[in-house]
């Protein structure tokens, strides 16, 4: 037997009594559940970041700092008349398609009663 | 198409939302926050009317479900379309006024995680009208009081959690010269709100005369 095959041995004997290991009781794997989720939970809760217990006012900001308010004003002010026209269109449009399908229905109501006439 | 009062009170609403930037313009600046405060007279009218359009909805659906009157369920689903709309102006405008004001777009406060989660269940709604097939009515009338019931912690979730959202008493004590222009916008939306729900409901009642002669033609 080589040096090799002695290391291979001693290494297959290392795994086989690492794998033999007696089945572990459910009350063990709960506690070992337990301590996880308390230790990540603990964690979670240590890294937060401190709550803001106050802001800066704009303007004491310095000026690098602080965005144009004017084109976010007239942005939200536009975005309202976007929706509005965007929805009234879309309406008018539903509007119409259903009062052709309902012209088209008349339509058929009149030709069905004249050949119903005639015949 | 829209028959003639819902016309002229489109046109007034119209108007007022032309007139509104001037008492904007007028109305004094808020000390902390400056000129980008003024998109609370564009956001905060939305939400009033979504919470509105929410309570017409909830409350319709209740009578459909228990009364089993059809013309409530038209006038809920009419309601839900209004709310999803109200709901995205409020969103929209909400980041532009976050954005200056506390340099975020959107900060996951619980105030608007549960706006969101508000405008999400409506647009539920309206996926489940119109991709839940027979007997959906029913499922969304439920759905539609699940949300209706949610506003309440919508509403006092400023005052409750800590976030950095306005709380509740800031409309309530405007000055005057704040309070003006608001209130006007408000008339404004809710002129909006009422041609919109009029016009949804019209297009709903044709839709069933429609599903109504049909089944009478397939039937001959």
């Amino acid at each position: 037997m080589t040096k090799t095959d002695e290391k291979l041995m001693r290494i297959l004997f290392i795994l086989n009594r690492v794998t033999n290991i007696p089945v572990v009781p459910g009350y063990f794997v709960l506690l070992l559940a337990g301590v996880i989720i308390l230790t990540a939970s603990a964690t979670v809760v240590a890294i937060q970041p401190p709550p803001v217990e106050e802001f800066v006012p704009i303007g004491e900001l310095p000026e690098e700092d602080r965005l144009p308010a004017a084109p976010f004003l007239v942005s939200a002010y536009s975005l309202v008349w976007i929706f509005a026209f965007g929805y009234f269109w879309m309406l008018s449009r539903r509007l119409s398609v259903v009062e052709r399908e309902l012209n088209d229905l008349a339509k058929r109501a009149g030709l069905d009663s004249e050949t119903e006439s005639k015949g | 198409m829209l028959t003639r009062t819902p016309v002229a009170l489109l046109i007034v609403a119209a108007a007022m939302f032309a007139a509104a930037p001037i008492f904007i313009a007028y109305a004094p600046n808020e000390a902390t926050m400056g000129l980008v405060y003024k998109i609370v007279y564009f956001h905060v009218p939305a939400w009033f009317m979504m919470f509105l359009a929410i309570f017409v909805c909830g409350i319709a659906s209740g009578i459909y479900l228990f009364k089993d009157r059809v013309s409530a369920d038209r006038l809920a689903y009419s309601a839900a379309e209004v709310a999803v709309l109200f709901g995205a102006i409020g969103l929209t405008t909400g980041p532009l006024w976050a954005r200056v004001s506390w340099g975020v777009w959107w900060p996951w406060d619980v105030r608007t995680t549960l706006a969101l989660i508000l405008e999400m269940t409506f647009i539920a709604y309206l996926l489940l009208r119109k991709y839940g097939g027979p007997g959906s009515e029913k499922l969304s009338a439920g759905l539609a009081l699940f949300g209706m019931f949610n506003v309440p912690f919508v509403y006092v979730s400023v005052n409750v959690w800590r976030t950095l959202h306005p709380q509740t008493t800031v409309v309530p004590q405007l000055p005057p010269a704040m309070a003006g222009p608001l209130w006007w916008c408000v008339l404004a939306y809710l002129l909006l709100f009422v041609v919109m729900i009029s016009g949804r409901r019209r297009l709903e009642e044709q839709r069933a005369i429609v599903e109504r002669l049909r089944l009478v033609y397939d039937e001959d």
